[in-house]
């Protein structure tokens, strides 16, 4: 003991018990008594300090709010306003109805590790998932080596409960997102369709992948729900009545390129793209290439109007066919004589088109179809988008045969965004999927004068009015519009039976508002029709039906005529004696 | 005097150490029911969100359309259904007496209901014809079409009363 207190160094000895009275120390004794004051003393300090620093943070803490978020990662948190918080945005329609969404859904699993007989495991699985293979399915559950087998993806809530229920080891579930899409098969093509993993593989799902993934906000289309249903049904008939193949319809707002309804028809249930054909997951709208026919005519004497190689009291030679080569243009509707310029949009005549588009030659018709976007895929919000076939040299036969729509392929919406430009005023629109914010003017250029446009507007009228779109006519909805009948390609040349019947219509004609396209794919004449199947016979009635059925939807009642009305589509050419007006070849 | 302030100090460590706990405690709760209702919110979201997939299911046109077709006696609006708001006749006193120095009141009218005139001064009138009522009487049309020898109607109510001839 004395041994260890010596040892010890002198600072640490015990002092005395202080003296009751002050007592003076003096020498080694004060020394030692200083310096451990001293120590003391910066003890004491530093746990003072150290006090009023735990102090401060205490006072801080109390004074000062909580930081936010701070729990973030503690909590289960709500989410916000907007709901649940599903891996891929929804998708809705103009009116905000849900058009393509993600559900949570459980999927099932196995870790072979855990599985202790196989055999048992399957077959017992078997009784809840009946249209598995019990054999396929042992030998998964027998793979040696592996942690994790997917056994089915998304299960209904029941299937969950029973596999549940049948309590074996070894099989989880993994709470996954499926994309489900309430409306089937009616938005098909234009929303397309997203993989099991919630990747898009088609349509607005795959275009905008990288807004939807990981979204919250809802993309707004500018597709109606109510017109799509509408168009949809009507095109079906159409297609059931002329026992045709397939079919396309378009209506497009013509003051902003927004389409409002987008029906390709035979399609598909995106909630199960794999059982339909692949060939109606072809979107003909917008990745058909076709010749249109006729409809073109539209654009032939537009183009000849706006160059002013033509006007509204032209006439054209028609009474003979042309031949150019080994081929010969004649007319559907022969008059065998002279024609204005609104008689043959009216006739539709071949020939007139022809010479119309000669005279501004092929160098304008070439930069004019360019102009209209006729040329270039269309930029629209789906991958699904065709390149127009156009001839490599333009050479005269081109300029007259794609003058009434041949030897140019486009596709639908190309027809209805170049109709658009032609009666809105003459500005092109680009096409959208998207609903344009209100209130802004939708971005678009001048491609045509307006008064081309106004004397479109006064042409397709002519043609619904008493030309060969005469069964288009809604009383009251002032369908303007123009009729396509064109054979189709086949190896090696035309084909006579198989045909594409279309109708491009705007209405109001006065003050277009909407553009509609209805095409129909090889349809066959009925009795009703007298054999017929071309444009007026059979598109026509379809637009007709549109129309008079979309327009009490979207707000126009049908309006009567007013004098106002009757000069904006008053045709004055029109009486003109034939064999007089021979100034303007 | 040592042990009591120790005492005290003790004393005071115990309860603000029970107090501690306590708050700790109640934390703790607090924390759980704010996870649980949390969970909770979380839940009835995904639970809307289902709701709102399958009303959309529910709301397919083709659907709506069926149902419309079975159980109501309706069908889609016709355009010749739609009118215009000034075809269809007003149903508020309308004066029309005009140019007219004394009140001047059909005796089938003045019973029954008050008819508002004019003041201003104007030549003799007389009344041709005098009827209590005349049905429904197209107001807008009256104005600009009826009155061509008569000059001055007293209409009550969309009703004709009177036609009165200068």
């Amino acid at each position: 003991m004395s041994t260890l207190a010596a040892l010890r160094p002198r600072i640490l000895r015990p002092v005395a018990p202080p003296p009751s009275r002050a007592v003076r120390l003096e020498g080694a004794a004060k020394q030692v008594l200083e310096s451990s004051r001293g120590r003391l003393t910066l003890v004491a300090g530093t746990f003072a300090i150290a006090f009023a620093v735990v102090g401060m943070r205490l006072v801080d803490l109390a004074l000062s709010k909580p930081a936010a978020d701070a729990r973030e990662f503690e909590l289960p948190r709500a989410n916000d306003a907007t709901g649940y918080a599903a891996d891929r945005a929804d998708i809705v329609d103009r009116s905000g109805a849900l058009v393509a969404t993600s559900v949570p859904t459980a999927s099932l699993y196995a870790d072979p590790r855990d599985i202790k007989d196989a055999r048992e495991a399957a077959s017992r699985l078997k009784t809840v998932l009946t249209d598995i293979k019990a054999e396929d399915l042992e030998t998964r559950l027998a793979a040696e080596g592996r942690s994790f087998v997917w056994i089915r993806r998304n299960l209904t809530p029941r299937q969950q409960y029973e596999i549940n229920r049948l309590g074996i080891p070894g099989f989880y579930f993994q709470r996954e997102d499926k994309r489900i899409y309430p409306h089937g098969s009616l938005m098909a093509h234009v929303v397309g369709f997203a993989d099991i993993d919630g990747k898009g593989l088609g349509g607005v799902e795959q275009a905008i992948e990288s807004r939807l993934k990981g979204g919250r906000e809802p993309v707004r289309l500018s597709i109606d729900l109510r017109l799509q249903h509408i168009v949809r049904q009507e095109l079906q008939a159409a297609i059931t009545e002329f026992s045709a193949i397939g079919g396309g319809a378009v209506i497009m707002d013509a003051r902003t390129g927004e389409i409002l309804s987008m029906v390709s028809l035979p399609d598909f249930d995106p909630n199960a793209p794999g059982s339909a054909p692949a060939d109606n997951r072809f979107n003909r709208n917008t990745l058909g290439l076709y010749e249109m026919g006729s409809t073109f005519k539209t654009f032939a004497l537009a183009m000849a109007l706006d160059a002013g190689t033509a006007t509204m009291k032209s006439s054209f030679d028609a009474r003979e066919p042309i031949r150019i080569s080994r081929f010969t243009i004649n007319d559907d509707h022969a008059q065998k004589r002279w024609l204005t310029t609104p008689e043959v949009f009216k006739h539709s005549s071949n020939i007139g088109a022809a010479k119309m588009s000669l005279e501004v030659g092929a160098e304008g018709q070439k930069a004019f179809m360019k102009k209209l976007g006729m040329l270039d895929p269309v930029s629209l919000e789906l991958p699904e988008l065709g390149k127009p076939k156009y001839p490599r040299d333009w050479r005269p036969i081109n300029v007259m045969t794609i003058a009434f729509g041949h030897g140019l392929s486009v596709t639908p919406i190309h027809l209805a965004t170049g109709i658009a430009a032609v009666v809105n005023g003459g500005i092109l629109h680009s096409p959208t999927l998207l609903k344009r914010p209100e209130g802004e003017p939708a971005p678009g250029r001048q491609v045509l004068k307006p008064s081309t446009s106004e004397n479109m507007r006064r042409l397709m009228r002519l043609v619904v009015e008493n030309g060969t779109g005469k069964r288009a006519e809604a009383p009251g909805y002032w369908i303007g519009g123009k009729t396509g009948t064109a054979e189709k390609v086949s190896r090696g040349g035309y084909k006579k039976s198989a045909r594409l019947s279309s109708f491009v219509a705007a209405f109001p004609i006065y003050d277009p508002r909407y553009v509609v396209v209805v095409m129909v794919d090889e349809p066959k004449g009925t009795k009703k029709t007298h054999g017929f199947a071309t444009g007026g016979w059979v598109a026509a009635p379809a637009v007709q039906r549109i129309v008079q059925r979309m327009g009490p939807l979207v707000g126009l009642p049908p309006v009567e005529e007013t004098p106002e009305m009757r000069r904006l589509l008053m045709v004055d050419s029109l009486p003109q004696p034939k064999e007089k007006s021979v100034a303007a070849r | 005097m040592i042990r009591r302030s120790t005492l005290l100090w003790l004393l005071a460590a115990v309860l603000i150490g029970c107090g501690l706990y306590q708050l700790k405690y109640e934390v703790q709760a607090k924390e759980e029911r704010l996870a649980r209702l949390n969970r909770q919110i979380l839940q009835e979201q995904e639970a809307i969100h289902v709701l709102n997939a399958e009303w959309a299911f529910l709301n397919r046109p083709d659907r709506l359309a069926d149902l419309a077709n079975r159980h109501l006696e309706m069908t889609p609006v016709a355009p010749a259904q739609f009118g215009k708001v000034a075809a269809i006749p007003e149903r508020s006193l309308v004066p029309i007496v005009a140019d007219a120095e004394a009140p001047l009141i059909p005796q089938a009218a003045a019973a029954t209901a008050p008819v508002k005139v004019a003041t201003k001064p104007a030549p003799k009138l007389q009344v041709v014809e005098a009827k209590r009522s005349l049905g429904t009487v197209d107001v807008h049309q009256l104005r600009q079409a009826k009155p061509v020898e008569r000059d001055v109607v007293v209409i009550v109510d969309g009703a004709l009363l009177a036609t009165v001839q200068r």
